[in-house]
């Protein structure tokens, strides 16, 4: 990416990582080096808060997570009306939070980006600039969905939300189908949704340090800061997205007769807050 | 011209992101102010909601970035 305005040649962005060596038949790309950080700061920290709680230690960081953890449990649990399935299935979204926010504030840090080794290839790169990452994320989250789906609704029940039968009512088939490429499309807007808040994140800091030239520590910043806030509204939206994709999954039509239908809105709290008549 | 072409490839989402955002937004505040007890709930929708419109914004600077490089 040249330009005829400064001398020297343009910033070195890629849209795929690079390969920096390979451990037999695998190769380690340089946003592997960063997510292998990014993991061991999520488990460690995790497994501490755990081994603290049962302990009954409180200091300020395990008070901090266990706040983080039981608010967003109740995010799920408002979403999915059920209480004992969402406390069931709560910690899955809730660890893909964790770690898409340890690992996009990790990306941030100084490092990450200047080290370059040979052909100004960097060193270290975010792990969810990595579109396999997100992928794996996204994958992650859409199976789940199926897998709670079909706890929920048998395997043939599942696959009659999808393949509805013509005779019975012709629309309704056709809405189905249209149920299976939504599904898909789920799957890759969850994805590209992240890969692209990371991505364009990189390239924004990149070209303004670029442009800054000197002042490129002062100007830096407040991009800076604007990625740690983008950084909590992607691991949220993520987080809130699975959930609400695995309630549309598990929700049931027709059993309204006791309160503990699982649907999105209303929720059964409401239901229950109404007067009745 | 592909300058142009890059330049549109990121600004037509961005102009229907901006133009979406506004009208999910407009629709939070008339709810909100009909019911300011349900605001809670109200902002998680609107977040969801912007999230989904915003998606594809971003789609469309990663496709601007890949069919440029």
């Amino acid at each position: 990416m040249t330009s005829t305005v400064f001398a020297s040649a343009g910033p070195h962005i890629d849209i795929r990582p690079s390969t920096l060596f390979e451990l037999g038949p695998v190769p380690i790309t340089n946003s592997m080096m960063l997510g292998l950080l990014g993991y061991g700061i999520v488990l460690a920290g995790l497994c501490y808060v755990a081994w603290g709680v049962g302990r009954g230690k409180r200091n300020m960081f395990i008070s901090l997570v266990v706040w983080g953890y039981e608010s967003l449990a109740g995010q799920v649990e408002a979403i999915i009306g059920d209480k004992k399935i969402a406390r069931a299935l709560a910690p899955l979204p809730i660890s893909l939070f964790f770690i898409i926010i340890v690992n996009y504030w990790i990306g941030i840090l100084p490092f990450v980006g200047p080290i370059t080794v040979g052909d100004n290839v960097p060193v270290f790169r975010s792990l969810l600039a990595d579109m396999n990452t997100t992928f794996a994320f996204a994958i992650t989250s859409m199976v789940a969905v199926q897998i709670y789906a079909i706890k929920r609704h048998g395997f043939f029940g599942n696959l009659g939300r999808y393949l509805i039968s013509p005779l019975k009512s012709p629309i309704m088939s056709f809405v189905g189908i249209l149920e299976i490429i939504a599904e898909l499309s789920r799957l890759v807007a969850l994805s590209l949704r992240l890969f692209g808040n990371v991505f364009a994140g990189e390239v924004l800091i990149i070209m303004i340090g670029y442009m800054s030239g000197y002042l490129a520590s002062f100007s830096i910043l407040p991009f800076m800061a604007f990625e740690l806030f983008i950084g909590t509204i992607q691991a949220y939206v993520f987080f809130m997205l699975t959930t609400v994709f695995i309630a549309l999954g598990m929700e049931q039509h027709g059993h309204d007769d006791h309160g503990s239908s699982v649907t999105s809105h209303p929720t059964p709290t409401q239901l229950r807050a109404a007067p009745e008549g | 011209m592909e300058n142009l072409a890059f330049s549109l490839a990121y600004a037509l989402p961005a102009l229907g992101a901006a133009l979406g955002a506004g009208m999910i937004g407009m629709g939070a505040m008339s709810a909100a102010g009909r019911n300011p007890e349900k605001i809670k709930e109200l902002q998680s929708l609107m977040i969801l909601a912007i999230a989904f419109v915003d998606a594809l914004a971003i789609i469309g600077i990663v496709v601007a970035l890949i069919s440029r490089g």
